[in-house]
């Protein structure tokens, strides 16, 4: 891909018949150039990922306050010791505390309303794996210890909901330096599927 | 970032950056639904990401009744895999039970109750609500009542056991119609019967095929399409390979070297449809040669002298003439059944296609009780019906009571000549309850013209099938993943067990279960058929039944308190009593006699003298035999929606999405005819053009056709895809018993020119 | 990956390009022009060359890395006992809802490029009456001597550290060297994207990734379901043993004949270890040396 890319990029004309170097002004315009299409590359590319930073969530949901009550991930995470996934929480856990109105979150009330049409919160998730990736929560937090934020971030102090995938700087090769450096497989099939 | 500052390092790591996401992304989005987008759930709400919860139910794919372990994922089914703990089938599963989620998910499954709203068979359909749905068949049903026609309401019904079926019955008993029409019996019928007049039982029987050290398959489809299913498979590799120190032998008579005579020791070439000539013959050597089990002859069985007497022109020789299988082989498979005991000959649906069906069937069994092989180990079992309490009788009121008694027909096969004739008496509401007559019958086209003459017909298919196109009111059945009901396996283990079936998933449609139909219909009639359906729904029926096993407190699930019963029934998904009491022949046989009997006294028919098959068509005209072969796919027909069946295809022959006509490649040479050439095949009740498949294990003078292709309707994967071999049957009525049989037309091919390709 | 990308760019680093470039310019003066198309053919079959491999070279040392663990890993293979199988397919229609495999279609299908990781392979004898056929379930046979491996010039598919012959979907480039080189012809190339109704995609697997159009895809021993019940072991503190391993796979969970056994072949005492040395055991075309992982068992005929 990178080879293509390359390829009809317009280095052969920075340089004249005899070889001679353009110079700096005529370069620079094509840097422009260049730098619209990358990034305009990198726009579709991030948006098709899929962690736009346009999301907006149904609920100004925050975790702060949620951590500052004592509560825990694992309490409305539910899944994440046990399964592969996290986990999002849906509308019945929400409503163990929030049947009743709780603090002064102008949105706090919308839980209840969403409650009486009997639907669930329509929570965006922002984190997503590719397909052919298998990543489980339960291995990683039960079994190598590790803690939510090493790979989430600091979600504790977080007051208002993501937006955007907090693991997005997380790549493949992030992956193999931490199991390399705990002495865990890089097999192929260890994490893909 | 201003653009002067950009270096060329910063933009070819930008670029790779992009290319490696641009890449990634790709991969996601033109394969996986699970990557980018939404997960496609449709599936119960609420459920969190990764839920997965395994569902015990039965499967409905084939009469066998196998136990399944159904994998739902935020309730969804994904994958349906064998009930490891169930007796039937110990965790394994056939393609067709595989297949099921696609039953399910079919994409063109009726989501509504539907009423015609052109003229017949155009298609134009408009949704209405179940309540509309109900009330109008109700109206007719009351009309008939009140005009003293209720007779001239008739059900086919295309399952043969189970509650629905009773309820089916009930409510016939009670409206007052003796027309309950069980589809299942022209093909199981001949070895009813001749269970029948042997012990008195109408049922198939079982085979301990595990235990048998030689099994003689006549005919049948021990690896095919077969009612016993994956409990042959099953058993029969057990007793050939997988119990140290015993290995039995399997033998396949047969006309075609089927996938049967494949995986069996030999195969034993015959003419077609002449396995009970061969029968008699072996069973002539073991009278001869004294062979027999003169124990369980003289203490059990009835009128062996005359049996005796019969097999007198049963010598090895006359038996070759007719079955072409040679003298010293006939001699030697006799040997060997009475040496390696326990042996037995089996036979099921596909051996009896021919005329002589009910002889087929009765000749073997005769051939078993000579071996000894009645209700022992390794030999012909007598299936044990679990306990279930039956429903309290009916009350019937006057028109039920003072309604005739006289069948429209005694053979479904022959259903149309007498409604077209209006003879007994015309037909003037027709249900279809998994039957598809316009398709699984013999020459469809029959009851194309005979629906005509049927004011009303209702479908409660959950498929737009061939007969729910050409009718007036759908009411959609659940498919067997989203409803409750019982199962009966088709005999197979012998000792009773019982399985149940419960949703997997929600119902993902506005279908409703037909027995909960059956009860509403009935109490919109009012009197005593009102009252004769006492229950809110079918489940409530259903459990009501169930209690009766629950009263013995035997078995595989023994519990104090009834719910906790029910609810280690619905985790298990079956309940079995593993207890099978063997030579119980006082008790078992149900005849006058109260023995085996070989000469029946309760039945009216009795040893014809013909043996071979009739076939029609003169041979100058029509040379080749046409014989049907079901294959593992077929499901009844039912199959063919399904793209894992067709693309299984026919497994050895690698075939898919077609139907071929297998011919010997000798006779095709002769012919000129290629490989995948196309061919005219002609019988005196019409012409198909298909597809050739060459292959030598076909006789010179026969061609073979399966089973399962040529639908016209029944969604997107079927309609259109290969050929129906039913359209050329002939309906052949001489046959003695009540079997049409549907091998017993001969038929011509003539190359097409210019035909490469028949699609 | 990183080192991945590095070689990338530092393949493509500006001062090397530009040295390149001025480099085959100076051909261009000098040289006669038959031998410059010779020289640049050279150097861009290098180039390719160069692009194709490396890469592969990269995974080769990432796995070395961590192939020196102290524990003896399992080695899967399969067995299938030819007596007991009766060829009733159940295998590969398991295979395909499990892997969710794509379904061809009947147009497809006329091509041929129906898509089977178990497949039911035939063979057949004789003319009428004196025929003799077999068909044989066939997957994958994760050869330890793989000829799909040596070829794929991407890396995308290799021998895992349990000896699966594993492909990874989003590194094929789609070029079907493996294909041709696989002597079982147990490989697949994705010709279209796959299609599903809306309603059959309630059905696909989420333990599997779907493939998209143009990637060669094969067998994977089920290594889902390993990697899903160990997790759970592991979780539950619970040991496992050959037993939870014997019909692990689709196909041999399916088999209502119980012919396809699975387990570890490192492991003396496994059912799979003890099936193979039995005298009825054979392997499929032995003779190439790929070494199978999947083993036959067929007697000869019957005796007394």
């Amino acid at each position: 891909m990178v080879y293509f890319l390359y390829l009809p990029s317009s280095y052969e004309n920075q340089f004249n018949r005899s070889g001679r170097y353009k110079g700096n002004r005529e370069m620079r315009s094509w840097y422009f150039i260049l730098f619209v299409i990358v990034a305009g590359g990198v726009i579709c590319a991030v948006s098709l990922i899929g962690s736009k930073d346009s999301t907006t969530q149904p609920i100004q949901f925050n975790h702060k306050r949620h951590i500052e009550e004592g509560m825990n991930c694992v309490d409305c995470h539910k899944q994440v010791e046990k399964g592969i996934h996290a986990t999002i929480p849906n509308l019945k856990q929400c409503l163990l505390c929030h049947s009743d109105p709780q603090g002064s979150n102008k949105d706090e009330p919308k839980i209840r309303e969403y409650a009486q049409r009997g639907e669930e919160i329509p929570w965006i998730q922002v984190n997503r794996l590719p397909g052919h990736v298998y990543f489980s929560h339960r291995v990683h937090i039960v079994m190598a210890k590790m803690d939510c934020s090493e790979c989430h971030g600091d979600m504790k102090g977080r007051t208002n909901p993501v937006t955007s995938s907090q693991i997005g700087h997380l790549s493949m090769d992030k992956c193999m330096e931490c199991h390399k450096q705990y002495n865990v497989s890089n097999d192929c099939l260890r994490c893909h599927k | 970032m201003k653009d002067n500052k950009l270096t060329r390092r910063d933009f070819l790591k930008a670029a790779g950056a992009t290319a490696c996401g641009l890449s990634l992304t790709s991969c996601g989005e033109s394969g996986d639904p699970y990557s980018i987008k939404k997960p496609p759930v449709s599936g119960d709400k609420g459920l969190y990401k990764g839920y997965e919860k395994w569902v015990a139910s039965s499967c409905a794919m084939c009469p066998a009744g196998c136990g399944i372990k159904v994998r739902t994922v935020e309730g969804r089914a994904v994958k349906i895999e064998g009930n490891n703990e169930c007796s039937l089938n110990k965790g394994g599963l056939g393609p067709k039970g595989q297949s099921g989620l696609q039953v399910l998910y079919d994409p063109d499954r009726i989501r509504n109750p539907l009423k015609r709203s052109g003229p017949r068979g155009s298609g134009k359909w408009q949704e209405i609500s179940w309540d509309e749905g109900i009330s109008e068949i109700s109206k007719v049903l009351k009309k008939l009542r009140d005009n003293n026609k209720a007779h001239q309401l008739a059900v086919m019904c295309g399952h043969s056991k189970g509650s629905i079926v009773e309820l089916w019955r009930r409510f016939c008993q009670t409206f007052g119609t003796p027309n309950f029409l069980d589809t299942t019996l022209t093909s199981e019928g001949s070895i009813k019967q001749a269970m029948f007049s042997a012990m008195g039982i109408n049922d198939l029987p079982a085979y301990d095929s595990a235990n048998a050290s030689y099994i003689l398959s006549l005919g049948a489809g021990l690896f095919d399409s077969t009612c016993h299913g994956i409990h042959f498979i099953r058993t029969i590799s057990m007793a050939k390979r997988g119990q140290p120190g015993r290995r039995a032998k399997i033998v396949h008579a047969g006309a075609t070297y089927s996938l049967t005579a494949i995986q069996s020791d030999e195969w034993i070439p015959v003419k077609p449809g002449t396995y009970d000539a061969l029968a008699l013959g072996i069973a002539y050597v073991l009278i001869k040669e004294e062979l027999y089990d003169k124990k369980f002859i003289e203490s059990s069985t009835y009128a062996f002298d005359k049996l005796s007497e019969r097999i007198k022109k049963y010598t090895p020789e006359n038996v070759e003439a007719t079955t072409g299988v040679p003298p010293k082989d006939i001699v030697r498979i006799a040997h060997e059944m009475a040496n390696y005991r326990p042996a037995i000959a089996i036979v099921d649906t596909n051996s009896t296609l021919t005329s002589n069906g009910l002889e087929i069937a009765r000749s073997a069994i005769i051939l078993n009780a000579l071996l000894g092989s009645i209700d022992r180990p390794g030999g012909l079992l007598i299936q044990r019906d679990p306990p279930l309490l039956p429903w309290l009788e009916p009350a019937l009121d006057e028109f039920a009571q003072k309604t005739t008694s006289e069948q429209i027909t005694n053979n479904v096969e022959l259903l149309p000549e007498n409604i077209i004739k209006g003879k007994p008496y015309p037909l003037d509401a027709l249900l279809l309850y998994y039957s598809n007559p316009l398709y699984a019958r013999i020459n469809p086209g029959r009851f194309h013209r005979a629906f005509e003459k049927i004011p009303l017909i209702v479908s409660f298919s959950p498929f737009m099938d061939e007969s729910s196109f050409q009718s007036d009111i759908i009411l959609p059945d659940h498919t067997y993943l989203e409803r409750w009901e019982d199962v009966i396996p088709a005999p197979s283990v012998g000792h009773p067990l019982f399985g149940i079936r419960q949703p997997v998933v929600t119902p993902l449609y506005n279908t409703k279960h037909t027995g909960d139909v059956i009860i509403e219909l009935a109490k919109s009639l009012g009197d005593t058929i009102q009252t004769a359906f006492p229950w809110n729904d079918f489940k409530e029926a259903l459990l009501y039944r169930i209690s009766g096993i629950y009263k013995t407190k035997s078995g595989s699930i023994v519990k104090e308190d009834e719910e906790e019963f029910l609810s280690s029934l619905f985790k298990n998904g079956y309940w079995e009593s593993s207890e099978y009491k063997f030579e119980q022949w006082a008790d078992i046989f149900k005849t006058s006699s109260g023995k085996f009997e070989f000469y029946s006294q309760n039945t009216a028919e009795q040893f014809s003298d013909t043996l071979e098959p009739k076939w029609h068509g003169d041979s100058s005209q029509y040379p080749f035999y046409f014989l049907l072969h079901k294959p593992i796919t077929y499901a009844e027909g039912s199959g063919a929606n399904l793209p894992w069946l067709q693309e299984l295809g026919n497994v050895l022959r690698k075939t898919f999405w077609d139907s071929y006509l297998e011919i010997n490649p000798e006779t095709a040479h002769k012919k000129g005819i290629h490989d995948n050439e196309s061919v005219r095949v002609e019988s005196s009740a019409g012409h198909i053009q298909v597809r050739v498949k060459l292959f030598a294990g076909i006789p010179p003078n026969v061609v073979l056709m399966s089973l399962g292709h040529g639908h016209t309707q029944m969604g997107r994967f079927a309609k259109g895809i290969g050929k129906n071999p039913k359209e050329i049957l002939v309906v052949n009525t001489e046959s003695p018993g009540r079997i049409i049989p549907l091998c017993g037309t001969k038929v011509r091919i003539e190359k097409i020119k210019n035909g490469k390709d028949s699609r | 990956m990183k080192k991945l990308l590095a070689s990338f760019i530092r393949l493509f680093e500006p001062k090397e390009r530009e040295e390149r470039f001025q480099s085959s310019d100076s051909i261009v003066t000098e040289g006669p022009a038959r031998r410059t198309i010779l020289q640049y053919l050279a150097g861009a079959m290098s180039g390719v060359f160069a692009f194709l491999y490396i890469p592969k070279l990269f995974v080769k040392d990432l796995l070395n890395q961590h192939s020196t663990g102290k524990v003896q890993l399992p080695k899967w293979g399969m067995v299938i006992d030819l007596d007991k199988c009766t060829t009733c397919g159940g295998c590969v229609v398991s295979c395909r809802a499990e892997n969710n495999v794509p379904i061809a279609g009947a147009d497809q299908a006329d091509k041929a490029r129906m898509i089977f990781w178990m497949d039911i392979l035939v063979e057949q004898e004789g003319e009428y009456p004196d025929i003799k056929m077999r068909g044989m379930p066939t997957p994958c046979n994760h050869c330890e001597n793989a000829p799909c491996v040596k070829v794929c010039p991407v890396g995308a598919t290799y021998i895992s550290e349990e000896g699966i012959v594993a492909q990874i979907w989003a590194r094929c480039i789609g070029c079907r060297y493996c294909t041709t080189a696989c002597p079982y012809t147990r490989r697949y190339f994705n010709w279209e994207a796959p299609q599903w109704s809306e309603e059959y995609k309630n059905q696909l697997n989420p333990d599997v990734a779907t493939r998209p159009k143009g990637v060669v895809e094969k067998c994977t021993f089920c290594h889902h379901r390993i990697r899903k019940i160990r997790e759970q072991a592991k979780i539950e503190g619970q040991a496992l043993t050959d037993e939870n391993f014997r019909y692990l796979p689709a196909c041999a969970q399916a088999c209502p004949a119980k012919a396809i056994t699975f387990g570890d072949l490192n492991n003396p005492n496994s059912e799979v270890s003890r099936l193979k040395k039995s005298p009825r055991a054979f392997h499929l075309q032995e003779e190439l040396g790929t070494n199978p992982k999947v083993t036959y068992l067929r007697s000869a005929k019957w005796k007394e």
